[in-house]
C-alpha cells in the first residue's frame, strides 16, 4: 500500500502565505520584504511572523541592510527550503491527482491562522 | 476547486509574477547591440605603404595580431592600422558588457525588490572567454593534427561535440537539487572545464576574429535559462545563428547581390556584424515592449 500524499505535507510549509514566500524566494537570488508584502497582500507584522517561522526552520535566510539610508530586509531560500518546497508541491499535485480520480481529499490546506 | 488546487494555482501565479518582475534583459540586448554596431569604427584602414610587397614576406605575416589573436581575424579585416585596438575593444566589450549586465540586474533588484542570480551568466562568459583566448592556442599546441587542427575536422569535431555533450550532462547532474555540496562543486568544476574545451575547439574555426559574438550568445542563452524566458531563449538562438554566420561566412557575398561592394575594412566589418547587431537591437525592443504589456 502506498503512503498517503498528506504524509508528504510539512506543517511549516503547508500554509498559504509561507508557501507563497518560499515560491517567490525560490524564483530569485533574494527578495525584498516590501515586494513579498505587496505580492502576498500581507501586513508587515504578519509577513514578519511567517518569515520568522521559516527562518527558524532553516528554510529561509534573512539579511538586513541599508540602501542608502533606507533599511532593507532581504530573504533568500536555503537548500533545505528548496527541498521542502519541492516536496510540498509534489504532495499537493498527488492530492489533486487523487481528487481528480474520485478519491476524497482527507486533509484540507490550512488557512492563514496567524493573519 | 479543492484547497490543494487553490494552493497550486497561487504558487503558479506567484511564480509567474516573480519571473516577470525580475526580467531585465532589454538592457544587455541593447548594450551589446550598440557595442557590436560600433565595432567597425576600430577597423581603421592601414595605409598601403605600411606593407612591403617587395620583401617576399606574405603581407598577412607583416601584420601584428595584437594582444588577443582570438579577436583578430584573417581575410579583408586584417589590413588595419591598429590591430591592438581591435583586440582590446572586443575584450572590453565582453568584460564591460557582462559586468554592466550584472550591475543592471542588481540595480533593478534594489528598485523592484526581486533579484535574478547572475553568477551562472558571468561564469559562462568566463568559460567562453578562457576557451577562446587561452584554450585555442593550448589545443593547437597539445592536440596532434596532420596539418592544422582547423583542417583536421576528424580530430577537432569529436573534441568539440564530445566535450560539449559531456559538459552538458555533467552540469545537469551537478545542479540537481539533492546533490551533496562537494559533489556539486566537483561537477561544476569539471563541467566548466569541459565547456571551456568545447569553446576552444569551436574557436579553432572562428578565423574572422568575431568570437566575442559567440561569448555574448552563450551568455544570452544562460540568461534566458536564469530568467526562464522563452522569448529571450528564442532571441539567443537567433543571435547565436547570426553570430555563427558572421564567424564562418563571407557576408559580403550577400551584400554583393545588393550592389554594396566596399573594399575597405570598416564597411566590410559593418556588413559582417550588421545582422547580429540588428538581432540584438530588435530583440531589445521586443523584450521591452512585451515586458511593458505584461505589466
Amino acid at each position: 500500500m502506498t503512503e498517503h500524499p498528506t504524509n508528504g505535507l510539512d506543517d511549516v510549509v503547508h500554509q498559504k502565505h509561507r508557501l507563497g514566500i518560499l515560491t517567490v524566494a525560490a524564483e530569485s537570488k533574494r527578495v525584498e520584504f516590501g515586494y513579498l508584502r505587496e505580492a502576498l497582500e500581507l501586513t508587515a507584522g504578519n509577513l514578519s511572523r511567517h518569515i520568522t517561522v521559516l527562518e527558524e526552520a532553516d528554510l529561509l535566510r534573512v539579511e538586513k541592510g541599508y540602501d542608502g539610508r533606507r533599511p532593507r530586509t532581504w530573504v533568500s531560500i536555503t537548500a533545505a527550503g528548496r527541498t521542502a518546497l519541492a516536496k510540498e508541491i509534489a504532495a499537493l499535485r498527488t492530492l489533486v491527482d487523487r481528487h481528480d480520480q474520485g478519491r476524497p481529499e482527507t486533509q484540507p490546506a490550512q488557512g492563514d491562522r496567524t493573519g | 476547486m479543492t484547497s490543494a488546487e487553490e494552493l497550486l494555482t497561487d504558487v503558479q501565479t506567484l511564480r509567474r509574477r516573480a519571473r516577470r518582475d525580475r526580467r531585465a534583459s532589454a538592457f544587455p540586448l541593447l548594450l551589446f547591440g550598440v557595442l557590436i554596431l560600433a565595432a567597425p569604427l576600430c577597423y581603421v584602414p592601414m595605409e598601403p605603404v605600411e606593407l612591403d610587397f617587395t620583401s617576399g614576406v606574405w603581407y598577412m605575416d607583416q601584420i601584428p595580431e595584437g594582444p588577443f589573436p582570438a579577436f583578430f581575424g584573417i581575410g579583408p579585416f586584417v589590413a588595419v592600422k591598429y590591430p591592438g585596438l581591435i583586440g582590446w575593444y572586443w575584450f572590453l566589450v565582453i568584460v564591460v558588457g557582462f559586468v554592466a549586465t550584472a550591475w543592471w540586474y542588481r540595480r533593478r533588484a534594489l528598485r523592484i525588490g526581486v533579484e535574478t542570480d547572475t553568477r551562472a551568466y558571468l561564469v559562462s562568459a568566463g568559460a567562453a572567454l578562457a576557451g577562446f583566448l587561452l584554450g585555442v592556442p593550448l589545443l593547437k599546441e597539445l592536440v596532434p593534427a596532420r596539418n592544422t587542427l582547423y583542417s583536421t575536422p576528424s580530430t577537432n569535431l569529436p573534441i568539440l561535440f564530445g566535450s560539449a555533450a559531456v559538459a552538458a550532462v555533467v552540469l545537469f547532474w551537478a545542479t540537481r537539487r539533492d546533490r551533496a555540496d562537494i559533489l556539486r562543486a566537483a561537477g561544476l568544476l569539471l563541467g566548466l572545464l569541459l565547456a571551456t574545451v568545447a569553446f576552444a575547439a569551436l574557436g579553432v574555426y572562428l578565423i574572422y576574429g568575431f568570437s566575442a559574438l559567440l561569448i555574448v550568445a552563450a551568455g544570452l542563452l544562460v540568461l534566458a535559462w536564469l530568467e526562464r524566458s522563452v522569448l529571450l531563449g528564442g532571441i539567443g538562438v537567433v543571435f547565436g545563428a547570426a553570430a555563427l554566420l558572421a564567424n564562418l561566412y563571407d557576408i559580403e557575398n550577400l551584400f554583393y547581390l545588393l550592389g554594396w561592394i566596399p573594399d575597405q575594412p570598416q564597411p566590410l566589418v559593418l556588413q559582417q556584424l550588421l545582422l547580429p547587431a540588428l538581432v540584438l537591437l530588435a530583440g531589445s525592443a521586443i523584450v521591452a515592449l512585451s515586458g511593458r504589456s505584461a505589466r
